[in-house]
């Protein structure tokens, strides 16, 4: 299960890296895992605005459809509009090419409410035991 | 891996959509040891079959089966299931492992004189091969020509050295097998054959492929698509009910309930959005409801969604317009005849 040191992660399974005010969001290696293959993909529209823990997409695939949870409230500045064309991308790379927005946060202060790396493991630990 | 009806079985190998398209290509390898396996024996076992189920036994030749349906005295379907007269004194029924249970139960209180059951189930394991290149597969290992194995036939013979019970049936849509054997000689069927399956190109396959093959041929799935809620009728499985025959269960509700078109119909549809239409979901016509969702999927070929529903009849017509509603927004479709894909058992069935 990949979980890159240098992000933060939502208990939904988003993923989220920060540059200043803007913050770069997508899901992680686990949820797309738990997808299968991805056959629809939502995405915001630029100048969007999301308030945190609102959906701001939609993920689907045959076996189920879940909401893209904001990890922070603000305004969408960039989506990755080529995704919707080869979804498998957010399979292969979801860290990387399989990035879905950024966003420029309102207030910062919400990151602290994310998940460290260790953390997000240590989530994954507990929900495999389930 | 995921508990089905009791038992702990893949939802996939390697991906759904890899495995669904090795069985539509080449060939596919399903463990399908969690179905049941119910035999009748003795002189009246052909009569006793024929009475709990409403497809006709006793007209099979020796080694022919067909799929049947077992229906309560409502005419309600208990289960969909597979029976075949292996002998004028047997008969081996395959049902579903959901069902397993209640089904036995329901038998032996109606078992007719002359005939003894056995729920066999634990015993046997069961494999299926499905696609165009599984007879071909298959063969290296089997010690009868299966050509000479005619659709919805079974044959006793050897294959990888074990005696089996093998019939050229399946749930895909695909030419096929479905072959059965004792228990204990499971582990070293599937390896030997698995390693088969993906020296020839193919694939082991979970249940999301089968699901997923088995919608697109339009085949229905037990608990999903019809229940005891629900008769032949509506299901449009009035094919595998022949009231000619003698007295069996459910038959004087069937006659009734033939007599009068059914209100609502099970239609497969197609959507023009990719999104998978969930079970549930309302089915509309001009924002009107006139149905529900009974299972989903998205076709590879298309990568549209597609299903099958319940409508009210007057909606149940191929290329009706209709529209799915997914997540508050409805879709808009049509509905079709059933298959969405024509698989290589087509050419066999002849």
């Amino acid at each position: 299960m990949i979980v890159p040191e240098d992000l933060l992660y939502t208990e939904s399974h988003e993923w989220v890296q920060v540059k200043g005010k803007v913050v770069t969001v997508g899901v992680t290696d686990y949820a797309v895992g738990e997808l299968g293959d991805i056959t629809y993909l939502e995405l915001p529209e630029e100048g969007d605005q999301v308030a945190k823990d609102d959906s701001f997409g939609v993920i689907e695939s045959v076996k189920a459809v879940s909401d893209l949870i904001a990890p922070v409230s603000g305004r969408i500045v960039k989506v990755n509009s080529e995704l919707s064309d080869t979804l498998d991308t957010v399979t292969r790379d979801p860290y990387k090419a399989g990035w879905m927005v950024q966003m420029e946060m309102d207030d910062p202060s919400e990151l602290e409410e994310l998940l460290t790396a260790a953390q997000y493991r240590a989530k994954l630990e507990e929900e495999k035991e389930e | 891996m995921v508990e089905f009806a009791g038992w702990r079985m893949p939802v996939y190998y390697g991906g759904i959509l890899q495995e669904r398209n090795a069985v539509r290509k080449h060939v596919g390898l399903f463990d399908v040891s969690h179905m049941g396996q119910v035999l009748l024996d003795g002189a009246g076992a052909v009569d006793a079959a024929d009475y709990l189920l409403t497809n006709s036994v006793g007209g099979l030749e020796v080694g022919q089966g067909c799929y049947s349906l077992m229906c309560n005295t409502q005419g309600g379907i208990l289960d969909d299931l597979v029976v075949f007269r292996k002998s004028a004194t047997a008969v081996w029924i395959v049902v579903n492992a959901s069902r397993r249970e209640a089904d036995v139960a329901w038998m032996r209180e109606h078992l007719r004189p002359g005939a003894e059951l056995t729920d066999a189930s634990v015993r046997t394991a069961m494999v299926a091969i499905q696609g165009p290149a599984a007879d071909r597969t298959l063969q290296r290992f089997a010690s009868a020509s299966l050509a000479s194995v005619a659709y919805y036939h079974c044959q006793e013979m050897q294959v990888a050295g074990m005696s089996c019970l093998v019939s050229r049936t399946g749930y895909t849509g695909e030419d096929g097998f479905e072959i059965s054997l004792a228990w204990e000689q499971g582990p070293r069927f599937w390896d030997c054959l698995a390693a088969a399956t993906k020296a020839a190109g193919g694939a082991l396959c979970g249940l999301g492929a089968r699901d997923l093959l088995r919608l697109e041929a339009g085949y229905p799935l037990y608990g999903q698509d019809i229940d005891e809620r629900h008769d032949a009728y509506q299901a449009g499985l009035g094919w595998a009910v022949r009231l000619q025959k003698d007295d069996f269960l459910g038959k004087d509700a069937l006659v009734r309930l033939k007599q009068a078109p059914p209100a609502q119909r099970l239609v497969m549809f197609v959507l023009e959005t990719p999104r998978v239409p969930r079970p549930h979901s309302e089915v509309l016509v001009d924002h009107q409801a006139v149905g529900e969702v009974t299972s989903g999927s998205q076709s590879p070929d298309t990568g549209r969604g597609i299903g099958l529903a319940y409508v009210k009849s007057d909606y149940a017509e191929p290329e009706q317009r209709i529209a799915v509603a997914i997540s508050g927004r409805d879709y808009p479709g049509r509905v079709i005849r059933r298959p969405l894909v024509k698989g290589s058992v087509h050419s066999r069935s002849g």
